[in-house]
């Protein structure tokens, strides 16, 4: 093999680092697309038997957003943990999983990181978060009457 | 035990009792503890291992069949489409590829690959389908624009 082609099948094979942003993310459908990552879903050489998932770094897992009341339920690591099969390879795909509660993330990890994930939903911002110039200048259809109590 | 002789192996097939057990533990030789060398043993698990072969069989073509989508579903998301959409693309412009065909592209040929990728986007386009995100790739020629 000449050394193009070792290079080229080292680089087909390397693992990625993804960076993903869990800031207001539903962590249960997060879980459905972090763990193709995990376990090498996400790339046309995946095997069952071969050991190709990539490293995901989850960050802001603090400010997930929860449907209804599963707060008290689930969180997203017990999520990825659910979603990922059952088999004997599901630790090691957990150990490839980096959760950081805010976007603080240690050196040793932040520099190996080489993508983003895109996330699965914008995230909406408070109508208190707008500046109030842009919110006076935003155009609108019609006025209020003056004599309606908006409460 | 090695068979010594085939050509006494073929000639004494059917008739001579120690040939007809050389049969059965020769397909039992791989086994595990008193299934390997005890006949009476040998024979129950060689013919639920055949058995088992039998199932397998079409076992095989249903999970080679979820690995192939699962590869070429990997694909067409790195380019930033959908399996289903190639299909339906596939099927308008007459390309009759196969999934095993699709997945070697996928791994061995990714340019032909993106190639199919690229048409599926224009002719989605062409139908005024998924055009909100980005613009379809230039350099695509179809049918529709000669």
């Amino acid at each position: 093999m000449s050394v193009a082609r070792r290079v080229q099948q080292w680089a087909t094979f390397g693992r990625m680092w993804y960076l993903y942003d869990a800031r207001w993310q539903n962590p249960f459908h997060s879980a459905d697309k972090i763990k193709l990552y995990l376990a090498g879903r996400n790339k046309p050489i995946y095997h069952p038997l071969s050991d190709c998932g990539d490293h995901v770094v989850v960050i802001n897992s603090l400010d997930i957003a929860l449907p209804g009341m599963e707060w008290e339920k689930r969180i997203l690591r017990k999520a990825v943990y659910n979603k990922l099969d059952k088999n004997l390879l599901r630790r090691g795909r957990m150990a490839r999983l980096h959760i950081f509660p805010y976007d603080k993330v240690p050196d040793n990890i932040l520099e190996n990181v080489s993508a983003q994930m895109r996330q699965l939903r914008p995230v909406p911002i408070r109508l208190d978060q707008i500046p109030e110039e842009e919110v006076v200048n935003f155009p609108k259809v019609y006025d209020w009457p003056k004599d309606h109590v908006i409460s | 035990m090695v068979i010594t002789s085939p050509t006494l192996f073929a000639r004494a097939r059917g008739g001579d009792r120690y040939w007809k057990r050389r049969r059965i533990l020769a397909l039992s030789s791989h086994f595990f503890g008193r299934k390997q060398n005890c006949y009476s043993i040998a024979i129950k698990y060689v013919h639920r291992a055949l058995r088992y072969g039998v199932r397998a069989r079409k076992l095989k073509k249903a999970d080679d069949r979820e690995l192939w989508d699962t590869r070429i579903n990997a694909g067409c998301f790195e380019l930033g489409t959908k399996y289903s959409d190639m299909k339906a693309v596939m099927n308008d412009t007459g390309i009759a590829l196969d999934r095993k065909i699709l997945q070697n592209m996928a791994v061995w040929e990714p340019r032909s690959f993106r190639a199919l990728a690229s048409l599926t986007k224009v002719k989605q386009a062409e139908m005024g389908l998924n055009t909100l995100g980005s613009p379809p790739p230039s350099g695509v020629v179809t049918r529709g624009m000669l």
